[in-house]
């Protein structure tokens, strides 16, 4: 078990070596993996900003009324240049988000992993330009 | 065959002579070399070389194949940011499989037998550690605290020297007489480089980016920066960083960009790193950083939820 636990830290070394400055910013700090969150909601608005996308969704509580959750993703910068666009992800859409809640205890998050009601990735589908060892077509 | 060889290596590392024999890079209409258009310094070559490959600079083509095949998986959340507490980078297209990346048969960026950043000197080791203790426990104070990259002022890979960031890896270079102007996608900034044999500034005038001089030598663009500031951080060296960059057009697609990195109060010895540019078609995007940072604030009210709960533990354990 103990040489398992340290091949594997030697491996993450090398792995955040050969990757430098990936995260802006502390998301150990900000998110809470002790608050793990499942929501299903609308899209109410996307924030196509950086350094991070916001997307608002309104997720029903249990007497139905709608609460607004922000969940964070990545710099959009990256998805317009696999083709998406500001039409990609619309108001009134439904998503599952599966993430964790924000330390402060608010109705924030991080997107761990989004996908579509009917189960597909969000913003990733097997037509994704520049899927994985793929380079983007010139 | 020999040929064959070279010019496949050539094509790999962008840097072999006889690519620079028969080819003749385009001109501006002043006749430099032409860098201009949209450039990815995207990389999957460690800065320093692992230590079991020893002085061993390059890879065979075999070699590097297996490596890119190896590099070139996405990979776990936790792995990549140190964190599970992230959203995957796959689903924003922020992995660099899904990016175009400029190869190259070096085994690490920093040239040369040893392939690492020298050792520091004592005197940077001792203030490193120093800095250190004093940031210790108040890292989430205020955002002050939190580092100029986190706070949307320099990201670290603006250096200069440029380095790869990982993902939105873009950079612009525009030409005009006497100037080069020189556009990092991540966070936004343009270095402005004159070309007229101007000094720099004087020592008291300081900036992120420090101050940078041009000049050709031959088809080459050496471009010299001083004047950092002390909250500029490479690896360690902050206000007496001294970096001279040199950027040659090898063919149409590749800029082989060179650096050397020199502060006495840091390291040991200078060191130098060398790695290729890819066209890109482009175009750069805007990357207004400051305009959404609410990880700042998140993180601080995180920090300030935490402190509460842990207070209201105490009071708990404490006899009545």
């Amino acid at each position: 078990m103990l040489v398992r636990l340290s091949i594997g830290i030697a491996l993450l070394g090398l792995l955040v070596a050969a990757a430098p400055a990936l995260a802006h910013h502390a998301f150990g700090a900000e998110f809470d993996t002790a608050r793990p969150i499942a929501l299903r909601g609308t899209v109410t608005m996307m924030e196509w900003v950086n350094p991070h996308s916001w997307i608002h969704i309104d997720v029903k509580g249990p007497d139905g009324t709608p609460v607004n959750w922000m969940i964070e993703g990545g710099s959009p910068n990256s998805l317009m240049r696999l083709g998406f666009t500001k039409n990609a992800l619309l108001p009134g859409m439904e998503i599952v988000v599966d993430g964790y809640q924000a330390k402060d205890g608010t109705n924030k998050g991080v997107g761990r992993s989004l996908t579509f009601a009917d189960g597909r990735k969000l913003f990733l589908s097997e037509s994704t330009p520049g899927a994985p060892g793929e380079l983007p077509k010139k | 065959m020999t040929l064959k060889i070279g010019l496949v290596a050539c094509a790999m590392s962008c840097a072999s002579l006889a690519s620079a024999q028969t080819w003749a890079p385009p001109r501006t209409p002043d006749g430099r070399p032409d860098l201009q258009g949209v450039w990815t310094n995207a990389t999957i070559t460690p800065l320093e070389r692992s230590r079991d490959l020893g002085a061993k600079e390059f890879f065979t083509e075999e070699e590097a194949a297996a490596y890119r095949k190896r590099a070139l998986v996405p990979s776990a959340v936790a792995e990549r940011s140190g964190t599970e507490a992230h959203y995957e980078f796959t689903q924003f297209g922020l992995d660099r499989t899904q990016a175009q990346v400029a190869f190259s048969l070096r085994t690490s960026l920093i040239v040369g037998p040893e392939g690492r950043v020298p050792p520091l000197t004592p005197e940077a080791q001792q203030r490193i550690a120093e800095r250190a203790a004093a940031a210790k426990g108040h890292e989430f104070d205020g955002p002050e605290n939190r580092g100029i990259q986190e706070n949307c002022i320099v990201w670290g890979n603006e250096g200069p020297p440029m380095m790869p960031p990982g993902y939105n890896s873009y950079l612009q270079i525009v030409q005009a007489p006497g100037y080069v102007g020189i556009l990092q996608e991540m966070i936004h900034d343009v270095r402005i480089v004159p070309l007229d044999g101007r000094p720099h500034l004087p020592q008291t005038v300081r900036g992120w980016l420090g101050d940078s001089r041009g000049r050709w030598e031959g088809d080459t663009l050496v471009v010299d920066t001083t004047n950092f500031t002390e909250k500029t951080n490479f690896r360690g060296s902050r206000e007496n960083l001294h970096v001279v960059e040199r950027f040659t057009r090898v063919d149409d697609n590749t800029i082989r960009y060179e650096f050397t990195v020199d502060d006495p109060t840091t390291w040991t010895k200078p060191w130098s790193a060398e790695l290729p540019l890819a066209k890109d078609k482009g175009p750069i995007y805007e990357y207004a950083c400051h305009e959404a940072n609410y990880g700042i604030a998140n993180n601080l009210k995180g920090a300030r939820a935490v402190e509460k709960t842990e207070a209201a533990k105490a009071e708990k354990k404490q006899p009545e």
